[in-house]
């Protein structure tokens, strides 16, 4: 009993000490900016220990022809917010059916990744490439799929209102990236964001994602429809995200060369 | 290139290049067909967009179409209208976009994803025509083109948790040597037995080392006609019948290939490329004869070699073991065969034209080693292997290639977005150098026939491999080079690849060779410099 009232007691202190009285802000509301976006990026590219999920895009240039990717993911955290393991295994288009990527993400140095090539029987390695360029020929960035390291940018809660907080996040380093910064508005319940917007020097907004559905999969709200705009050539690719399971209980042995060349369908299936 | 059916000669002689035109263009045409329907559909697409944008301009969504962005699919759980009430959909999104994907689920049907049916099936391919002439004056060969030919390919799979089948097999017109040619690439089952083990037996391709282009401790069997014509890069790997035995344990692996009949490569054998010939002192192509031991000329090509007989101790071992520390990759390979070239004689050894010897495979074991790792913003890589030539190990035999020290060391790196750089050194030391070329084989003859046509004692190579992206991926500006210094010689491939839309796409390039002297690697190979078009349509 005697340590449910001390647990209580500071809880109650820090409800007290976070609600700031000069602000309008709702009891329970965060006023840091690198928790609010530590907890987005656990929310979006943590969810439980290890996922399955299948990721069709629709590629539409501005020139309005359209293009389709269609790819089966499975992910395993090994630290929450830090290293992650993926395999790809890509079912369309029919020229890369069966291309697979494992990539091991690191937060500290730069990602190993792998790539194989069906016809040739090949398993490349990759060498590190530049996070912000196009995904497989989408309008998304490596970036956007993997995540982006919170420690990248320093973050400013600019505004916070009934349902979202709004950042800004401005880079360290100029060094490899294309925007001076960008603001991105996060849902105060889910902790996932809804807008990004990429601002490039002129202060004009040249880039958006947006959060076109959310569902709750195995009580975790999981973004799965996606718009990202080229708002300068007007293309934009569309991302649909289905088949979701969390925690499989998927072994990290998967995550080897072997299932490049045989994916393992126990999981993928 | 050894027939996979057709064992008749046939239509060996002659000039093609009108009947490989009349191909190509059927194929040219169909294919242009098939792109200008695809045109067509894609213009209707743009017009269905720009209907969406129009409605999208007329003024903010309605609420209907905010509804259908929320609307819960059957798959959701209890709090996802909560959610959705909190979760204000984007307006400028055009809504018919998204059914897209409704319909594209029920295209996709069992090919692919979430399945409840115990086993998976694919389907696939692709349609594709390539021509590509000469662009060099050639004497020693009679077609003015290296390929002329339409392809077929079929791909099946059928995949099970624990097990799957594959096919994988082309059939091709090929106007060069005016013949119908089927080609199975796979036809393999794959088994899982639990976490450490597995095994694929059937025809498969198979592919390991570091190198790009050069490979050290790969005796798998290579197609390299089809290298130098402008056929897709993964024919440069050719099948074999073969079991493939994996074993996992935590982080180690072990590979185990056995092919029990030998697989040779697919080498230049002077029917449709045309490479230098010692024994003749002279490039030799489809045009070149002999004079035989009764006065008549024969023609010289194909180089028709006698294959080891077909028993089991002659198969072929391969084997891998191979695992990581940290980032750093680390492989041992072995290998128990032959040379996948016939470099050997037998049968009379008194040099031509009075008798033709006969080409043959020599025994063969290889050992090497290999690292991998990121170095610098880009991967490293160091690869060695030891030719054990081991029926000629004293050098001596002239009928009999010597054993060789093969080195690479190669670095890539992205240079700029999307634009990768790779380079690459390779190194090829003959051993017992002086047996070869002083007079201490049986009877004081040296150690080769030819010793003014021999590689140096070390051959050099370095390649380059520039790659740029653009336009959305869609368009591929690739440069790979091969220029040895002490040979003189280079090979350079420059190659476009765009995607014109989605299922087509058109290859344009060129394979390059220039080389001072006649008898070098690249340098034989001159007068086959050709340029080369191919479109591809997949399914």
């Amino acid at each position: 009993m005697k340590t449910v009232t001390k647990t209580s007691l500071v809880a109650l202190a820090a409800a007290i000490l976070l609600s700031s009285p000069s602000a309008p802000v709702q009891a329970g509301d965060l006023s840091d900016a690198s928790q609010i976006v530590n907890r987005t990026n656990v929310a979006q590219y943590y969810a439980a220990n290890d996922g399955r999920a299948l990721v069709r895009m629709k590629i539409v240039d501005d020139k309005g022809r359209s293009q389709r990717r269609q790819f089966a993911v499975l992910r395993r955290d090994l630290k929450d917010g830090g290293d992650q393991n993926y395999l790809v295994v890509f079912d369309q288009p029919a020229d890369v059916r069966n291309t697979a990527f494992l990539v091991k993400k690191h937060t500290n140095k730069d990602d190993d990744r792998w790539l194989y090539l069906p016809g040739l029987d090949l398993v490349k390695r990759i060498a590190a490439s530049d996070e912000r360029t196009s995904f497989v020929g989408t309008h998304f960035f490596y970036e956007d799929i993997s995540g982006r390291h919170p420690s990248e940018d320093t973050h400013k809660l600019v505004e916070t209102t009934d349902t979202e907080y709004v950042v800004k996040s401005t880079p360290k380093s100029s060094k490899g990236v294309e925007f001076a910064h960008y603001t991105v508005r996060i849902n105060k319940k889910t902790f996932l964001p809804t807008t990004i917007e990429y601002v490039n020097a002129q202060g004009k907004v040249y880039r958006r994602i947006e959060t076109v559905k959310v569902d709750t999969i195995q009580g975790k709200p999981t973004i799965t429809r996606l718009k990202v705009s080229d708002l300068q050539s007007g293309g934009y690719t569309l991302s649909d995200v289905s088949n979701v399971q969390y925690d499989l209980g998927i072994p990290d042995d998967i995550f080897v060369e072997g299932s490049l060349r045989n994916p393992p369908q126990k999981w993928l299936r | 290139m050894k027939p996979t059916i057709c064992t008749t000669k046939q239509c060996r002689s002659g000039v093609p290049s009108l009947r490989c035109l009349a191909v190509a263009a059927l194929v040219f045409a169909a294919l242009a067909f098939a792109s200008g329907a695809f045109a067509q559909d894609a213009d209707g697409a743009q017009a269905g967009t720009e209907e969406g944008a129009a409605e999208a301009d007329a003024g903010p969504s309605t609420s209907a179409e905010g509804e259908a962005y929320a609307e819960p699919r059957a798959e959701e759980t209890e709090t996802a209208e909560e959610l959705a009430g909190d979760f204000e959909p984007s307006e400028e999104s055009p809504g018919d976009d998204w059914e897209d994907f409704d319909e594209w689920e029920e295209e996709a049907g069992g090919s692919a994803g979430p399945s409840d049916k115990a086993w998976g099936f694919q389907l696939g391919g692709f349609v594709e025509g390539l021509v590509a002439p000469r662009v060099v004056r050639s004497s020693a060969s009679a077609s003015e083109f290296v390929a002329g030919e339409a392809r077929f390919r079929l791909n099946l799979d059928a995949t099970h948790e624990i097990a799957s089948a594959r096919f994988r097999g082309d059939v091709y017109a090929d106007a060069v040597d005016s013949r119908i040619w089927f080609d199975i690439r796979d036809a393999s089952i794959f088994v899982r037995g639990g976490d450490w083990f597995s095994m694929r037996f059937g025809r498969q391709v198979l592919t390991w080392g570091t190198g790009d282009f050069l490979f050290l401790n790969d005796l798998f069997p290579k197609d390299f006609n089809s290298f130098f014509i402008g056929r897709a890069d993964e024919y440069l790997k050719a099948p074999s019948n073969s079991i493939q035995t994996t074993f996992m344990m935590k982080k180690v692996g072990l590979d185990l290939i056995w092919t029990p009949i030998f697989e040779p490569d697919r080498f230049i054998d002077g029917e449709r490329l045309s490479f230098f010939n010692p024994l003749l002192g002279e490039i030799q192509g489809d045009r070149t004869t002999f004079v035989d031991a009764e006065g008549n000329p024969q023609p010289a090509s194909p180089i028709e070699p006698q294959f080891p007989d077909k028993r089991l101790r002659n198969g072929t071992i391969h084997g891998r073991l191979y695992g990581s520390a940290g980032p750093v990759e680390l492989a041992a390979y072995g290998y128990a065969g032959f040379w996948p070239q016939p470099t050997a004689l037998t049968g009379p050894l008194a040099p031509p034209p009075a008798d033709a010897p006969n080409l043959s495979y020599a025994r063969l074991a290889v050992y090497g080693a290999s690292v991998r790792a990121p170095l610098g913003g880009g991967l490293i890589n160091v690869e060695g292997a030891f030719y054990d030539s081991f029926d000629d190990r004293a050098g001596t035999d002239p009928t009999k290639p010597n054993s060789q020290f093969r080195g690479l060391a190669g670095y890539e790196r992205e240079l700029f977005p999307k634009f990768q750089m790779g380079l690459q050194y390779y190194l090829e030391y003959t051993l017992k150098y002086d047996e070869l070329t002083a007079a201490s084989g049986p009877g004081g003859t040296p150690g080769s026939y030819w010793p003014e046509y021999l590689p140096n004692r070390f051959r050099h190579l370095i390649t380059l491999r520039l790659t740029q992206l653009l336009v959305m991926d869609n368009l591929e500006l690739s440069l790979f080079t091969f220029f040895s210094p002490d040979e003189l010689d280079t090979y350079i491939r420059p190659r476009v690849t765009y995607k014109i839309i989605e299922p087509l796409a058109i290859v344009v390039g060129a394979n390059l060779m220039f080389g001072r002297y006649d008898y070098t690697f690249f340098g034989q190979l001159k007068e086959n410099t050709n340029v080369y078009v191919r479109l591809r349509y997949s399914f």
